[in-house]
């Protein structure tokens, strides 16, 4: 009994100083306009129920405080609570690792073996080292040999001479020239789009466009071969990424059933859906059945996302890439990306598609919107260049392109008929391809002891990542690149350049081995193709034919 | 009339006129200033002016009234007249490109503005830049072109030291070097596409800095984009300026490290995060981090300030971490000598372990570079992606840049680089003071060349972007979400192309919209006040006595604290 009694007495006492503060309060809130209404209603309410109002003060104490107290010493939770000595302490014996690991000297050979050019880069090049010597380039990406083009010179410096060199903007702030839009429209025009939108560089073009149309939980189907671009462009959006085996339509399809069954069946409402491949793979060479992709696409209502960084310039009658190859209308695909800086021979990259896509690019693309324009003059040479490929075309075939074709077919027919080499190399590339992908054959690779590949699931790179190690140099793919490089010396003698295509090893997850890469351009002659096909087949024999582990290591620790 | 852009043909200017459009002959000696070395000094912290409460509530109102009509525009919209909203609708099993709630904001208000984004333009964006004329329909869903053009003074492009030229030594240059390189690379540049040239301007990069080495990339942004793959990983940590770019943004998130953010520029926040991180170490395991990267930024393009170096180089040697900076938009522009924010606090470059810039701006190409120690150079030619995949930076570029940076250290045309940083020094600070003084509210370093101007309302940024056309002048207006919601801005780009006329020219129109406009709304705090009170100069007192006065510290208010007037 008496122990209620003190609760009520607590409860009256505070209800008496309660009163008091909320009369005082009242009265100062009369003085303010309309707090008379505030006041009424807080004195209705507590007359009918006093437990209320120090309910509501407590719950607006909570409030204020919740307020007020940052989020960050929310997260805090897992912080070891330090003196400030303490901390003083940890912070003066802390010693970070170097910036950047030293380049040791078992790698400084890769930095001193990539070519210096003394000219033009164009069919034949002049290398620093090479007294002088024109060699033939197998090397180029610019298959076209437009930098050999007297006109597209001549008019390039004729723009130079009006608009300068750079465009000193972005594209939304003044940055954009009649001659960007030319290019826009000219390259619309010729794959037959809707709309072009041009960027800067072609490495982050992908980067950039993808993740304006990919948010989390969106969807995307991708090749496990892509190139590093598409890998980035996927981890930057932050979608759901299911990789498909490298042009197993099969694998593709497997994966678009089970997503259709465990996610696309419920869900409202739709996300978005990406196929995402390549017109000619530049890890390998070759490209996806289309017919199949658009296909699949179509079944399963996904879109497309192709880059056609290598195809554009090489594949179909015209040039056109890949869907002209199959003889697919552009309009089938959603989004086709491509370099302009390869066969176009000029800079930066554009992206083609439908008007509301482009659109939208405008002010969603990072890389569109926060950089600047390209060079006015590099729009016009690719506006040249595309003359130059729709000139004298006969029955929809241009001569620059089937001139290119010829000596891409001659090129693989003569690596692939040749017998010596069957047991050396690999070829995975396509006949269509104008470069070739030659990788060491598979046995030998195994007699060497060398691992399936070094990048990938399950890959000694993979794990080092993971980690977070910093030291990410494997001896296994020094050494072969350095017997890579063997060949690749032993061409450069003979005056052919072919190349080790570079790649971070360390960013990659596609499955990659070093490989050679042998490429043409129709600024060679066919002897000149004929020569190249004997040199490197010569050199890959020399090094590679009779190569023991034992002399594989005692080659490389001389080196 | 057409919807089809049409291709202007400027060759009817005689060269004399197309030079002083380009870049204006200097009228007086007077009109130079060359710009102070602070020794080390910081700056002291900026004042940012606030505008009175109206405006903040007017702003707000603006949006909320966006916002509104907007969501009821759509309601009904989508409901009654589907087939305008098309591509906010599903069709045939496929979601739309974008969904209604992301591309709200471009709908409703970035399209009703897009004839102030994207002017079409033609020629050579120098002193004067043409625009071509177009007309906008149904809302800018289109334009159509009449085929006319406006040349307009240019206060838009990142022209700092006036390189954009089509005549002079660079373009020369540049022309020459067409013959002899061409203009493709056919490749990446640890394949194939390494000309002599690539050599030879990174070196001069480096030398031109003040450090041992460089290396180039085809793109401003893609350099960021693609450094710190290279040098950091989930275990290393970066603290960054909330305010960096973008590009620093996405760069940072590819390489999968920790990030944290300091509020921008506060130093006293930044040695707080510091100490918490390293006595913390990684979340969970509490292992110390493998390295700590501090990124800010030279001079921010969109608040005119600069990161305060001498303050960050002393936390440095106390914390250990490593130095980024982000000269995108001060290298060239800034300094005595043009050199960057390290130039113009008088610190050793080395001691700045990255210097990151692009060739966009003060250089008049393209294209970005690293520049830093050997050790951390020669790692980064063999593992930054941007070396073994993406296109190498084009021949005459190449030329623009060396040949720009030459004339800058003086090596062509003696005296013409000189000439070229005071002219940026002086057209920068007579406008900043000119604006403070006509009572515009604008923000950043006394020295900056980039001078954003305040606008607030979100509704006036057209209006002030469509006026100044009319009076041909060419400025860029940007809001949210490029700036905080509240604080629409104007940002003038200043350039040596200019001339003391222009900027009275630019002044007298800015004055005159201003007062129209409702924008003379500073208390003088951050500026352009001598006796306490708002100033409101007249335009004509601005224009006489500001040449001279822009020319003393005492009457800027952000750095008379600690610097001595000469």
């Amino acid at each position: 009994m008496a122990q209620n009694i003190t609760i009520e007495d607590v409860i009256n006492t505070s209800h008496h100083i309660l009163e008091k503060s909320l009369v005082t309060a009242g009265t100062y809130m009369e003085k303010v306009p309309g707090g008379s209404i505030v006041v009424r209603y807080i004195k209705s309410s507590h007359r009918n129920d006093p437990i209320r109002t120090l309910l509501e003060l407590g719950l607006l104490v909570f409030a204020i405080r919740y307020f007020t107290t940052s989020r960050s010493s929310v997260k805090k939770k897992g912080f070891v609570k330090l003196t400030q000595a303490e901390v003083d302490d940890l912070c003066e014996d802390w010693e970070p690792e170097p910036l950047a690991v030293p380049v040791d000297e078992r790698e400084q050979w890769q930095l001193d073996s990539i070519p210096v050019n003394e000219a033009a880069i164009v069919a034949h090049v002049k290398l620093q080292g090479y007294d002088n010597k024109k060699m033939i380039n197998a090397a180029t990406l610019n298959f076209l040999d437009l930098g050999s083009n007297e006109y597209i010179k001549h008019e390039v410096q004729k723009v130079i001479r009006n608009t300068g060199v750079g465009a000193c903007g972005p594209p939304n702030f003044y940055g954009n020239q009649d001659i960007h839009i030319k290019l826009e429209n000219d390259l619309a025009q010729f794959f037959g789009s809707e709309g072009c939108v041009l960027y800067g560089q072609d490495f982050t073009t992908a980067g950039s466009v993808l993740p304006s149309f990919l948010k989390r939980g969106d969807f995307v189907v991708a090749d496990a071969n892509c190139n590093l671009a598409i890998q980035k462009a996927l981890q930057l959006s932050r979608a759901n990424v299911y990789w498909y085996k490298h042009n197993d339509m099969e694998d593709l399809e497997r994966i678009m059933f089970a997503l259709r069954d465990d996610f696309f069946k419920y869900e409202k409402p739709i996300s978005r859906k990406f196929i995402v491949t390549e017109g000619l793979f530049a890890n390998v060479g070759d490209y996806p059945d289309l017919n199949k992709v658009i296909q699949l696409k179509e079944k399963f209502k996904f879109r497309i996302f192709l880059d056609e960084s290598l195809s554009f310039g090489v594949l179909g009658k015209s040039g056109r890439g890949l869907p002209e190859h199959f003889g697919i209308p552009r309009s089938k695909i959603d989004i086709s990306i491509a370099s302009m800086a390869n066969a176009f021979n000029s800079s930066g990259a554009f992206c083609i598609g439908d008007k509301v896509m482009s659109y939208h690019q405008r002010i969603g693309s990072l890389a569109y919107c926060f950089s600047a324009s390209l060079p006015p003059y590099t729009a016009r040479a690719t506006s040249l260049a595309l003359e130059l490929i729709n000139k004298d075309r006969e029955y929809g075939e241009s001569p620059l392109m089937s001139k290119l074709h010829k000596y891409s077919g001659q090129l693989y027919d003569s690596f692939t008929n040749d017998k010596k080499l069957e047991k050396l190399v690999i070829i995975r590339s396509a006949r269509e391809s104008s470069v070739l992908h030659l990788q060491i054959h598979p046995d030998i690779r195994l007699r060497l002891g060398l691992p399936l590949s070094y990048t990938g699931s399950g890959s000694e790179m993979e794990k080092r990542v993971k980690k977070g190690y910093s030291d990410k140099f494997i001896e296994a793919l020094n050494n072969e690149q350095f017997l890579l490089q063997s060949v690749v010396n032993q061409c450069l003698k003979q005056g052919v350049v072919v190349m080790r295509p570079a790649y971070s090893w360390a960013q990659e997850i596609a499955p990659l081995v070093p490989h050679l890469r042998v490429s043409v351009n129709v600024g060679l002659s066919e002897k000149e193709v004929k020569e190249i096909h004997k040199v490197v087949s010569n050199a890959i024999q020399n090094v590679i034919k009779d190569i023991t582990l034992e002399e594989f290591e005692t080659q490389l620790e001389a080196k | 009339m057409s919807r089809v852009l049409p291709q202007i043909d400027l060759s009817g200017l005689s060269v004399e006129d197309k030079k002083e459009n380009e870049y204006g002959a200097l009228t007086s000696q007077k009109y130079r200033y060359t710009c102070v070395s602070r020794q080390g000094k910081p700056l002291p912290d900026p004042i940012e002016d606030e505008p009175p409460y109206y405006v903040l509530l007017i702003t707000y109102l603006n949006y909320l009234i966006l916002i509104i009509v907007g969501h009821v525009k759509d309601f009904f919209g989508i409901r009654f007249k589907p087939k305008k909203y098309a591509d906010l609708l599903e069709h045939d099993g496929m979601a739309p490109w974008y969904n209604k709630f992301e591309s709200f904001y471009i709908r409703r208000m970035k399209q009703k503005l897009d004839d102030c984004f994207a002017r079409p333009t033609c020629g050579v964006p120098g002193r004067l830049i043409t625009c071509i004329d177009r007309d906008p329909h149904d809302y800018n869903k289109y334009f159509t072109y009449p085929g006319t053009t406006s040349t307009c003074l240019n206060l838009s492009s990142y022209n700092y030291l006036g390189f954009a030229q089509s005549e002079g030594a660079c373009t020369d240059s540049a022309i020459e070097t067409v013959e002899k390189y061409g203009i493709g690379t056919g490749g990446p540049r640890n394949v194939i596409g390494t000309m002599q040239l690539h050599r030879e301007t990174e070196r001069t990069i480096a030398n031109f800095i003040g450090v041992e080495d460089s290396i180039l990339f085809s793109m401003g942004y893609a350099t960021n984009a693609s450094l710190f793959s290279s040098i950091l990983d989930k275990k290393s940590l970066i603290i960054s300026d909330e305010l960096n770019h973008t590009s620093i943004r996405t760069g940072v998130r590819l390489s999968g490290c920790s990030v944290k953010t300091f509020p921008h520029n506060n130093m006293d926040a930044l040695e707080k995060l510091l100490r918490e991180q390293i006595s913390q170490g990684q979340p969970r395991s509490h292992r110390p981090w493998k390295k700590i990267v501090v990124a800010v930024e030279g001079l921010y393009s969109m608040e005119g300030t600069m990161a305060n170096l001498p303050k960050l180089i002393e936390l440095k040697k106390k914390y250990k971490f490593y130095l980024f900076v982000d000269e995108a938009h001060s290298i060239g522009a800034i300094g005595p000598r043009g050199r960057g924010v390290c130039d113009y606090f008088g610190i050793d470059p080395k001691e700045v372990d990255i210097l990151m810039g692009t060739l966009t701006k003060s250089f008049g190409a393209a294209g970005g570079y690293v520049s830093g120690s050997q050790q951390l150079i020669d790692r980064l030619r063999l593992d930054i992606n941007a070396q073994n995949y993406a296109e190498p930076i084009a021949a005459p570029v190449l030329a623009q840049i060396l040949s720009s940076m030459r004339i800058i250290m003086g090596e062509i045309n003696p005296g013409e680089g000189r000439e070229r940083l005071d002219r940026i020094a002086f057209n920068s600070r007579y406008l900043r003071l000119g604006l403070q003084r006509l009572g515009f509210i604008v923000y950043g370093v006394d020295d900056s060349p980039v001078i954003p101007l305040l606008l607030f309302a979100p509704a006036k940024m057209p209006a002030f972007s469509r006026m100044l056309y009319k009076r041909k002048i060419a400025v860029v207006v940007v809001g949210y979400p490029a700036t905080p919601l509240t604080s629409s801005r104007v940002r003038l780009c200043v350039s040596s192309a200019l001339k003391k006329e222009d900027i009275d020219y630019l002044l007298r129109h800015l004055s005159e919209v201003g007062d129209k406009l409702f924008l003379k709304f500073s208390s003088g705090v951050a500026g352009g006040s001598l006796d306490g009170k708002p100033p409101r100069w007249n335009i004509e007192d601005v224009i006489r006595e500001t040449p001279e006065d822009c020319k003393n510290p005492k009457f800027f208010v952000g750095t008379s604290a600690t610097t001595e007037p000469k």
